[in-house]
């Protein structure tokens, strides 16, 4: 391989440090013949230095590696889905938001969520479950289970099956206990606030 | 297990915010990962590492939940351009300035020069966590960095 274009599209793992040995001395040798390839090289050792990280997510490396660590503490060695202890799911989920919540602070503000019926400039107040059910939950069930109690369901199913629901009662760890005790659920956890 | 907690978890948070960069979805997404690394631990061939096997259920789910949302153009909308305007590129990407660049480009382009510049992975790798032929990684590197440099040509000139 000596062709210059198929050595140019090397030159991003050159940078990193990635290419085997005599792919390696091959661009070593290339480069300094090549004043294109050479801004190439410069160019991306000066991108690349940009995509590090802000310190919030160094800060949420070590609360991430602190969370899973009391998480994973009690695990069974085998992640099959039988071996897994009945409070798993909710507790690697929290574990889970707690960790996105911090990212998403880096990312410009979304709307308020509010329901079709919640007036302008109102925000719903009411604790907020996130709800996944089995892929064989009937729409009839799920929507019973999710608005019995006069609940209601702010957004939903997202792409990933997770309905948002208000618990207008404020009883949260009430519902999520009965949904808890639902075959259809798969997963129920109070949503956390930023 | 434990230790693939420490170590994946964050990272695979990074890895999203980076490639998706849509807070709701970002949210979603981490937990089911993380979901679907639990229930398939047990199943987990060691063919590969453990960071490319996590990373690409990453990719895929991203992937297939931005192609069903049609957030492509949602992401630009979200990104205003930039004021200022310099003629050193390595100056000009500033970290906020970096994703206005990133979001010009597709998922896959973005997967691909994150993969490379932040986590320092190789392309056999990549080809490996994305799915897809080294060749295919190594072209989609080039047109990412074609249009980076358009976007910045671009914006040079006006």
């Amino acid at each position: 391989m000596t062709d210059h274009k198929e050595i140019r599209e090397l030159i991003p793992w050159f940078v990193n440090g990635t290419l085997n040995e005599s792919e390696q001395s091959l661009l070593d040798a290339h480069v300094r013949e090549c004043d294109e390839c050479r801004r190439e090289v410069e160019d991306l050792v000066r991108l690349s230095s940009k995509f590090g990280w802000p310190q919030e997510v160094i800060e949420l490396q070590d609360s991430g590696r602190a969370a899973a660590a009391d998480f994973v503490e009690a695990l069974p060695e085998t992640g099959a889905a039988g071996a897994r202890p009945a409070w798993a799911v909710p507790v690697l989920v929290t574990i889970c938001v707690a960790v996105a919540a911090t990212l998403t602070t880096m990312i410009p503000p979304q709307d308020e969520f509010r329901t079709r019926s919640t007036k302008p400039g109102v925000v719903v107040a009411a604790p907020v479950v996130q709800v996944v059910f089995q892929e064989r939950a009937t729409e009839k069930a799920i929507r019973e289970t999710l608005l019995a109690g006069g609940n209601v369901v702010l957004s939903g199913p997202s792409t990933l099956g997770v309905y948002r629901v208000a618990v207008t009662s404020g009883e949260s760890d009430a519902y999520i206990a009965r949904l808890e005790r639902n075959p259809d659920v798969i997963f129920a956890e109070e949503e956390m606030t930023q | 297990m434990r230790r693939l907690y420490e170590l994946y978890l964050p990272r695979l948070g990074r890895f999203l915010y980076r490639v998706v960069q849509d807070a709701e979805l970002i949210q979603e997404l981490v937990n089911d990962v993380m979901l679907t690394v639990w229930q398939n631990a047990g199943a987990f061939r060691r063919e590969s590492t453990v960071s490319t096997w996590i990373l690409g259920i990453a990719y895929r789910k991203a992937l297939d939940a931005l192609r069903r949302q049609k957030r492509y153009s949602t992401l630009v909308r979200q990104v205003p351009e930039p004021d200022r305007h310099d003629d050193d590129i390595g100056y000009f990407i500033a970290e906020r300035d970096l994703n206005r660049l990133l979001v010009k480009l597709s998922l896959e382009q973005r997967a691909v020069a994150e993969l490379s510049f932040d986590f320092g992975y190789s392309y056999p790798e990549i080809a490996e966590i994305l799915g897809v032929p080294v060749n295919t990684v190594k072209t989609r590197m080039y047109y990412a960095r074609r249009t980076m440099q358009e976007a910045y040509s671009s914006r040079g000139n006006a």
